[in-house]
């Protein structure tokens, strides 16, 4: 569904209608075959549950964290027909993590200090670009993991630059992604893989030309296309933030000078000179 | 089975997903809830 | 000073005292603030401080309405 975000969603505070639409843009409106099965069904539940997360809370923080049990459980209230089977939704859910066994993958959407550029990466054995990114070594936490994979792909330290609770999450082929959203990345540094037989080929890719045409036939990219909106979302939300910092900063130094707050030395660096 | 049981909430769905569709696409744009009505 | 109305900020007396508020007015001889909280817990609708009697100032939010205009430039 394409249904424009902003207009109904900014100002809503009841999660219920959110809830609604949810139901309608993820749930209801699934041809039958897409909700034959619990599986099948639930895989939806959570899609709606990442995107209540990505955009709502992005746009509306207001609105209460869901997590899926929860999520899943406040729809099936909301629409009691949309959960015909006999196994209740959280014994259901907790079979569907069991179901998504397969080694989590964890990566970063590196972006430069203007919020412009984001760094991808190509392998040596597809012709994809993607997130730097790769599989949770033993004992490892998902932030460690992250920037491991990133320090190994392109040979740059995400460590100061990460943020455990800015990432976007998904679900694709049975395997659970979480790229972790990194910005302030210089552009001029010398990007290099530390393992040198699996990058092929690093780049900073202009992130709005490239949002125009990654649904073009020609271009080919991973895991980036699926992510594409949170990712404007996101960067749109820390352009805004940027904004508001620096007109802070701005707003501050004007007042005061309006207050007269600001110490003499700055006023008037070349005072001292002239009284000499 | 229960086939008109069966029947009965499949048309029960059928009318509350017409109905929170119209809502809900309501909100978006008034015009198309207009549009929906004379559906 | 109609471009700072809105601006919740911290004041610092020379006192010591702290002072949060949204900004009404704001010219050379002081600031109205709305909204105020007090650094013992208390609070107010209504506060008028004169610029001698500050000792320094922080901006700590930008009003709703400057916030929309960032937004909708895309
Ligand atoms: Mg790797």
């Amino acid at each position: 569904m394409s249904l424009p975000l902003r207009p109904a969603l900014e100002n809503i505070t009841s999660v219920d209608r959110v809830l609604e639409d949810l139901l309608v843009r993820f749930i209801i409106n699934c041809p039958p075959e897409d909700l034959a099965s619990v599986e099948r069904e639930l895989f939806h539940f959570e899609e709606a549950s990442w995107f209540y997360i990505d955009f709502v809370r992005i746009i509306n923080p207001t609105l209460r964290a869901l997590k899926i049990k929860s999520f899943a459980q406040n729809i099936i209230r909301l629409c009691p027909l949309v959960w015909k089977w006999d196994i209740k939704a959280d014994e259901a859910l907790q079979k569907f993590s069991k179901y998504k066994r397969s080694i989590p993958v964890r990566g970063a959407a590196i972006f430069n200090e203007n919020l412009s550029k984001i760094l991808l990466v190509k392998g040596t054995e597809s012709d994809s670009w993607s997130f730097p990114r790769g599989k949770i070594s033993k004992d490892e936490d998902d932030v460690a993991c992250c920037i491991r994979e990133v320090k190994e792909e392109i040979g740059f330290d995400i460590t100061d630059h990460i943020d455990e609770n800015q990432f976007i999450e998904r679900n694709i082929q049975g395997k659970n992604y979480k790229i972790f959203l990194v910005s302030g990345v210089p552009e001029n540094f010398s990007f290099k893989p530390l393992v040198r037989n699996e990058i092929d080929k690093i780049e900073w890719r202009d992130f709005k030309k490239m949002s125009k045409t990654i649904f073009k036939s020609t271009s080919k990219y991973y895991l980036v296309n699926s992510m594409i909106r949170p990712l404007s979302m996101w960067l749109r939300r820390q352009k805004q933030i940027k904004g508001d910092d620096q007109l802070k900063l701005y707003a501050e130094e004007q007042l005061k000078l309006l207050l007269g707050l600001t110490k003499d030395e700055q006023v008037d660096p070349g005072r001292d000179l002239l009284n000499m | 089975m229960a086939t008109k049981n069966m029947e009965a909430a499949a048309t029960t769905m059928d009318i509350y997903r017409k109905a929170l569709n119209f809502n809900v696409i309501g909100r978006y744009d008034p015009k198309i809830k207009q549009l929906l009505f004379h559906t | 000073m109609l471009q700072f109305i809105g601006f919740g900020v911290q004041v610092e007396l020379r006192d010591g005292k702290l002072i949060q508020g949204k900004i009404a007015k704001a010219t050379s001889k002081g600031l109205t603030l709305n909204d105020v909280k007090f650094g013992d817990g208390g609070t107010s609708q209504a506060f008028k401080v004169r610029a001698s009697r500050l000792k320094d100032l922080k901006v700590l939010t930008v009003p709703p309405s400057k916030k929309e205009f960032e937004a909708h430039k895309q």
